[in-house]
C-alpha cells in the first residue's frame, strides 16, 4: 500500500478513536443536529422545476 | 435520548418486555464518532413472543405514557423508536450479551460492539459495511472478536469476504 494512503488511513483512525472517548449521549445529541441539519439542507433545496419552492 | 432509556427501563419493571438493548446507529454511537440517523432501533423480547400482536401491549404502554406512533416507530422526544423483537439467533445472544451504558445518569442496554459489526456484515449494505470499518477504527470490535462470532454464527464466509474487500493490511 502506498505510503500516503496508509498515512491517511491512520488518520482517521486517530481521528475515530479520539472521537470514541466522548460520552455516549453527547454524540446522540450530535446526531440531533446532523439530523435537523440535513432537513434543513433538503428543505432548501430548490425544486426540479426551478421555482424555488420548498420542498 | 434519556427519555428513551427511561421508557425502555419502564417498559422492562412493568413486565411488558423481559429484555431491551438498542441497536443499530444509536448503538454504533456509542463506539465511534456520531452519524446522522433518523431513528431508534431497539431490539425487544417480550413474555409472549408468539402472540398474535407482539408490539400491541408495547404500544398501548406508551400511549398511556404519552408517546404515540409515528408510521412503524414511536415517537419518544426527538426520537422515533422502533421496536424490533429480537429474530434470530444472533439478535437474541445480542440481546441477552448486552452491556448497560449511560445517557446522562440514566442506564441504557446497548449491544457489544462486535455483536453490532457481525449483524452488519450480515445485512451486508453499503453502511453496514461502512458501520464494520468504523468500529474496527476504533478498536472497540477487534478482528478477533469479529471472527469468533462470523464462525459461530456461519458468517465466516461473508467476514472473509469483508475482509479481501476492505482490509487494509
Amino acid at each position: 500500500m502506498r505510503a500516503e494512503i496508509r498515512s491517511m488511513l491512520e488518520r482517521q483512525a486517530d481521528w475515530q478513536r479520539s472521537r470514541k472517548e466522548k460520552p455516549w449521549a453527547q454524540k446522540l445529541r450530535e446526531s440531533l443536529v446532523m439530523r435537523r441539519a440535513q432537513r434543513s439542507l433538503r428543505s432548501d433545496t430548490p425544486n426540479e422545476s426551478g421555482s424555488g419552492e420548498k420542498k | 435520548m434519556d427519555e428513551v432509556a427511561k421508557l425502555l427501563n419502564d417498559l422492562v419493571l412493568s413486565g411488558i418486555i423481559t429484555d431491551y438493548a438498542v441497536f443499530g446507529a444509536v448503538a454504533q454511537m456509542r463506539y465511534t464518532e456520531s452519524v446522522a440517523t433518523l431513528d431508534a432501533d431497539v431490539l425487544v423480547a417480550v413474555p409472549e413472543p408468539d402472540a398474535f400482536d407482539v408490539l400491541g401491549p408495547i404500544y398501548a404502554f406508551c400511549k398511556e405514557r404519552g408517546y404515540d406512533p409515528e408510521g412503524e416507530s414511536i415517537r419518544v422526544g426527538d426520537w422515533p423508536v422502533q421496536f424490533i423483537p429480537a429474530f434470530n439467533e444472533i439478535t437474541e445472544a445480542a440481546m441477552r450479551e448486552a452491556e448497560t451504558g449511560d445517557i446522562d445518569g440514566v442506564p441504557l442496554r446497548v449491544i457489544r460492539a462486535d455483536f453490532l459489526a457481525v449483524i452488519a456484515l450480515s445485512v451486508g449494505r453499503a453502511k453496514d459495511f461502512a458501520r464494520v470499518i468504523a468500529l474496527r477504527e476504533t478498536g472497540a470490535a477487534t478482528d478477533e472478536k469479529i471472527a469468533a462470532l462470523a464462525v459461530r454464527y456461519d458468517l465466516a464466509a461473508k467476514w472473509n469476504s469483508f475482509l479481501e474487500r476492505f482490509d487494509e493490511g
